[in-house]
């Protein structure tokens, strides 16, 4: 703008404010350096910049600007052919080395930089400094044939410092553009790279809203747990952070314990997580979920647990109606059984009855004729109430075992059980003419289990045993044998015969539904007693041991008091 | 042989039973002994002592038709009343069979029970009166020499004295002095008296198994 000016006074104002821009020029070419080549010492920076500081105070300070004390005149130069340019002369300020001197500085700086990066820099710093450095030596190499011209006065200005920026900002633009080049690069890639999240995020939330799932993690060092909820019945909130106490007690209050219980387990263990759980909503429904955790470790130290939670409850539901429709199998087959057994029942209970009648009468004769022997009738109404009560607790046996009940899990003394059952099958033994041996050790522990559902399977392996053993003409050799032992965690119950065992085409198939070798029967009690052994957690199994007979084996869990 | 000697026997494997079913008997008048076991009874049975058995059938061990067919075999001739809790048609049909005196289901009516124990002791008795008998004539025939048992088998064989003597090769008279001495033996006034006492003995006379 200088170069147009059309009058002095102009000149010499514009020269005074083209200070400012320089000034700012500087600056920038100072930070540009530090941020763009990452090195620099602060110390020249300070140095190149208070320097041009200098020359802007210098500059409004002084009469007209930095350059000329006055401005005398325009000399009209053409350069580069025939553009005609105004180039002011006049009074040089003596102080004008200034402007220069910061310019060395400056340049001064930038070399150093450069040499800086040179050292420790990055490919792409280094490339820039090349550049820098380019420019710089451009500048070093003007500036002072720029002084010494002016001193030998062939030039009248300074003006060929401008042309020195000029490849300094040829250098910057070329940098600048490459930079704007890979920035456009980048941002494209970065284009895709959100385009092919976002498809991703999409295929999660479709697979998470599909599947019925929540994402979760557990801080375990600061207890907070989180969750992403895309799962089609929202109802959590997303990113709400609750401490683990919090979360479970938004259980179901009998679904507490074990949650808590599998999460120690899986600290515990470094195993993973799984557990099952309800949820009572709002609405008063309640949800079954099954959730699924990783431990991430940090050394030993367990830090964070991921997992995802899913909402099982259709197949909660299926699997609740099998388990009723097994109920209601095991059930029919527990009557049936009673069916078969009916004659044998109704000769256990025809006893009492006939010792209550015998009594009855007795006491009759004994009452009559004026005779007083009370001391016997005495015992005989307790003999009779003793009866009594005996065939009520069979008749109340019975009741329990023709009901359809689900399987309850309570503590049994198996001494106990199976003296109930033998009480039962008593005249069914008779009838088969077999005799029983009971072998329970005294110290043997409780177990888990529903009573009816035990002697269920007892009574249908007993009668088993009696029927295997019907052609063995000795009557010594007709006997079943109780055995149990403690085998850590469970207690093994075996029920022995000595008939003449299974034939071996049979084996395999002898605890499948509807196989019988018998003419009568659906063939499904001891696929039921299967079926009620492993809804107690147990194994059963045989021991075939040919003409010396066959041993049924089954195991329940010891009941642990914690 | 009245009946207030004869005693019932009792076996039930059922305590309970056995108890009330002893009272029962007992407090009508009967003279009563109860068993827990089969075995026990039959170690312990003694054939003299008239009466008859109430027994069960279905029992661990020995059951009741055993016991029967052990008697049987021993050849007591004791009256059996079965009672069982059981209504087994096979297993009553086997049981009188083989002479039980009867079969009653339990709890068991008290005027059945008596009612079928008076009728056993009945039988027994005339089981025994008839056994003393036939020991009596058995005795009575022992007594006999050799010679007088062939003159019996020919007397009862239907043959005159002349060919008794013929055959045995004695006089007629010493014929007609063994027959005094047959009859007077054999506590019998006439022929048919003797004909009627070697059947009662049965056919094999004790002498014929002699010689």
């Amino acid at each position: 703008m200088v170069m147009h000016s059309v009058n002095v006074e102009e000149a010499a104002l514009l020269m005074r404010w083209v200070q400012l821009p320089i000034f700012t020029s500087h600056v920038a070419l100072v930070s540009f350096v530090f941020t763009y080549l990452h090195s620099g010492r602060l110390l020249l920076a300070w140095i190149s910049c208070g320097l041009r500081m200098l020359a802007l105070i210098l500059n409004f300070t002084s009469e007209q600007n930095l350059f000329f004390i006055e401005v005398t005149g325009l000399a009209q130069v053409t350069v580069f052919g025939d553009e005609m340019i105004s180039v002011p002369y006049g009074i040089l300020n003596p102080n004008y080395i200034i402007g220069p001197l910061s310019m060395m500085a400056l340049a001064v700086f930038m070399l150093d930089a450069t040499i800086a990066t040179r050292r420790h820099g990055t490919e792409t710093d280094l490339f820039r400094a090349k550049i820098v450095a380019a420019s710089i030596v451009f500048i070093l190499f003007l500036a002072p044939v720029n002084l010494v011209l002016l001193h030998a006065g062939k030039v009248y200005t300074l003006y060929f410092v401008g042309f020195a920026f000029i490849p300094m900002l040829v250098g910057m633009s070329y940098l600048l553009g490459l930079d704007v080049l890979r920035a456009s690069q980048l941002s494209q890639q970065l284009k895709l790279k959100e385009a092919a999240l976002y498809e991703n995020n999409q295929r999660m939330d479709l697979a998470m809203s599909a599947a019925d799932l929540s994402l979760w993690e557990w801080d375990i060092i600061r207890d907070e747990m989180w969750r992403t909820d895309k799962s089609r019945g929202k109802f959590v909130a997303d990113s709400e952070k609750i401490h683990f106490e919090d979360f479970l007690h938004r259980l179901h209050p009998d679904d507490q314990e074990s949650v808590r219980h599998a999460a120690k387990k899986a600290l515990a263990s470094g195993s993973d997580y799984e557990s099952e759980y309800r949820q009572i909503m709002p609405d008063g429904s309640t949800l079954w979920f099954a959730g699924y955790g990783r431990i991430e470790y940090q050394g030993k130290i367990p830090v964070r647990m991921r997992g995802v939670t899913l909402n099982v409850t259709r197949r909660k539901q299926a699997e609740l109606r099998i388990q009723q429709k097994s109920q209601k199998l095991a059930h029919l087959s527990r009557v049936m059984q009673l069916g078969e057994m009916s004659g044998a029942l109704a000769h256990e209970l025809q006893q009492p009855l006939a010792a209550i009648l015998g009594n009855a009468r007795a006491a009759q004769h004994l009452l009559e004729h004026g005779r007083t022997n009370i001391r016997e009738v005495r015992e005989i109404i307790n003999d009779i109430i003793t009866d009594n009560k005996h065939a009520s607790g069979i008749i109340h046996h019975l009741r329990q075992f023709f009901k359809n009940r689900e399987i309850k899990h309570e503590t049994l003394n198996l001494q106990e059980v199976v003296k109930e059952v033998l009480i039962l099958t008593n005249s069914d033994l008779l009838t088969h003419r077999v005799s029983v041996v009971v072998l329970l050790p005294a110290e043997l522990p409780l177990v888990i289990g529903d009573r009816v559902h035990i002697q269920q399977v007892l009574l249908n392996l007993l009668h088993n045993g009696c029927e295997a053993m019907a052609d063995i003409e000795n009557a010594d050799e007709r006997r079943l044998s109780i055995f149990a032992k403690d085998i850590g965690g469970h207690v093994q119950i075996s029920i022995a015969d000595q008939g003449h065992g299974i034939p071996s085409e049979h084996i395999d198939s002898i605890f499948e539904p509807f196989f019988t070798s018998k003419s009568q029967g659906m063939g499904l009690g001891l696929n039921i007693c299967r079926n009620i052994i492993h809804a107690h957690g147990g194994q059963i199994w045989i021991d075939n041991n040919g003409e010396r007979g066959t041993v049924f084996h089954f195991t329940l869990p010891v009941c642990i008091h914690e | 042989m009245s009946d207030s000697l004869a005693t019932i026997f009792i076996v039930d494997d059922n305590a309970s039973v056995l108890k009330a079913m002893e009272r029962m008997l007992r407090t009508s008048g009967l003279k009563v002994v109860a068993y827990a076991s089969a075995r026990e009874f039959f170690e312990q049975y003694d054939p003299n002592i008239p009466g008859c058995l109430v027994l069960d059938i279905a029992m661990p061990g020995m059951d009741g038709l055993e016991l029967q067919k052990l008697l049987i075999e021993r050849g007591e001739t004791l009256p059996i009343i079965f009672l069982t809790a059981h209504g087994d048609v096979s297993m009553s049909v086997q049981a009188l069979k083989r002479g039980a005196s009867d079969f009653l289901l339990k709890p068991v009516d008290e005027a059945e029970l008596l009612d079928a124990i008076s009728a056993a002791l009945k039988v027994d008795n005339l089981q025994r009166q008839n056994n003393l008998e036939l020991s009596e004539i058995r005795q009575r025939l022992e007594s006999l020499t050799p010679r007088e048992c062939q003159v019996l088998q020919l007397v009862i064989a239907g043959k005159l004295n002349k060919q008794i003597a013929a055959e045995l090769g004695m006089a007629e008279k010493t014929v007609k002095v063994h027959r005094e001495h047959i009859k007077q033996k054999l506590k019998v006034r006439s022929a048919p008296e003797l004909l009627k006492l070697c059947e009662m003995a049965g056919m094999a006379l004790p002498c014929q198994l002699k010689s």
